[in-house]
């Protein structure tokens, strides 16, 4: 049975190859699951090995998207809307996720502080904001179509919101952060790349 | 990264200079996990370089016609019952940039350490 980090490695190597040309994703796919067996024959499948892997595949997100951007981009030129549907409807869910998460969190943390310190103020201070993140999440999903790249800082905006405001939590925060704003980049719409760089 | 054209990035260099390092091995190509490690080891480091950057290097020095590769046969990868590798092979232009890389980095001790011994195709 493979490790925790070699599932999340191909996972999200599965999902940023999503809709590239059959080639260029299947040769990326196996290129990557070649270099975690060799990682694993080297080093040993210990759980020090699977946070090694966890941390080469979150340093390497910007790479990765910004690589898909460029092999994407002969695709965008022939058909603007190539997105595949799958990528965008999961986009939509983790955003959908994001903001009730926040309606739910921020409802919680007014009533709850306040209930405790008997002072509504205590919690205002925290629920509001993630209320407001909601709301600037809902309104990103609601101008994906018209209004793209504001779409994007949007939602990605508003899902930082309870890693800043609880921040106490952010180690739980942080990799949903990170998965949000990979998926919400990728699959913005009628997105198109510069040509891959060149030496 | 903006950057001049035909100017190597220090991780593309150090790629190349694995990549002539392995041409005196049987064979002469180095597959995507050994280059990383190979890269960790010449900077005594237990961190491997990402996946996301080094495949993208990788495909960019590719594009640019520094490096060359192939898939192994099946046949290899199934006796030694493990996943295919790419291996990757520099080029004779991916040596001469190395080596005007290194010439035009004479400041650098990285560069000059990347270059020492290296002669161009």
């Amino acid at each position: 049975m493979s490790a925790w980090g070699d599932r999340l490695a191909r996972s999200w190597t599965d999902l940023y190859t999503r809709g590239l040309p059959v080639v260029t994703a299947e040769r990326r796919r196996e290129e990557i699951r070649s270099d975690l067996f060799e990682h694993a024959a080297c080093v040993g499948s210990s759980a020090a090995q699977q946070i090694n892997v966890l941390g080469r595949v979150l340093w390497g997100i910007p790479a990765d998207l910004s690589w898909r951007r460029a092999a994407r981009a002969p695709q965008a030129r022939r058909l603007d809307t190539g997105e595949p549907m799958t990528l965008r409807k999961t986009s939509f869910v983790l955003a959908a996720i994001a903001a009730l998460f926040n309606v739910w969190a921020g409802i919680g943390v007014w009533i709850g502080v306040g209930g405790e310190e008997g002072s509504d103020a205590g919690g205002a201070r925290y629920g509001v904001p993630l209320l407001l993140a909601a709301a600037v999440i809902a309104y990103g999903v609601w101008c994906r179509a018209g209004a793209p790249r504001r779409s994007t800082i949007l939602i990605v905006a508003g899902a930082a919101a309870p890693m800043v405001i609880l921040y106490w939590m952010a180690p739980i925060f942080v990799p949903a952060w990170v998965l949000i704003s990979g998926v919400t980049i990728a699959s913005e719409p009628g997105r198109r790349a510069s040509a891959p760089a060149t030496t | 990264m903006r950057r001049k054209r035909g100017q190597l990035l220090d991780l593309e260099a150090q790629i190349l200079a694995v990549a002539v390092e392995a041409l005196a091995g049987d064979p002469p190509e180095v597959h995507g996990f050994a280059l990383a490690k190979r890269l960790a080891d010449r900077e005594d480091s237990q961190r491997l370089t990402s996946h996301g950057t080094l495949y993208k290097a990788l495909a960019r020095l590719e594009d640019a016609g520094l490096l060359s590769s192939r898939w192994e046969g099946h046949e290899v990868a199934e006796d030694a019952g493990r996943p295919r590798r790419r291996l990757y092979r520099v080029t004779g232009a991916g040596q001469t940039a190395l080596v005007d890389h290194v010439s035009a980095s004479t400041l650098s001790p990285r560069a000059a350490a990347l270059g020492r011994g290296m002669e161009p195709a």
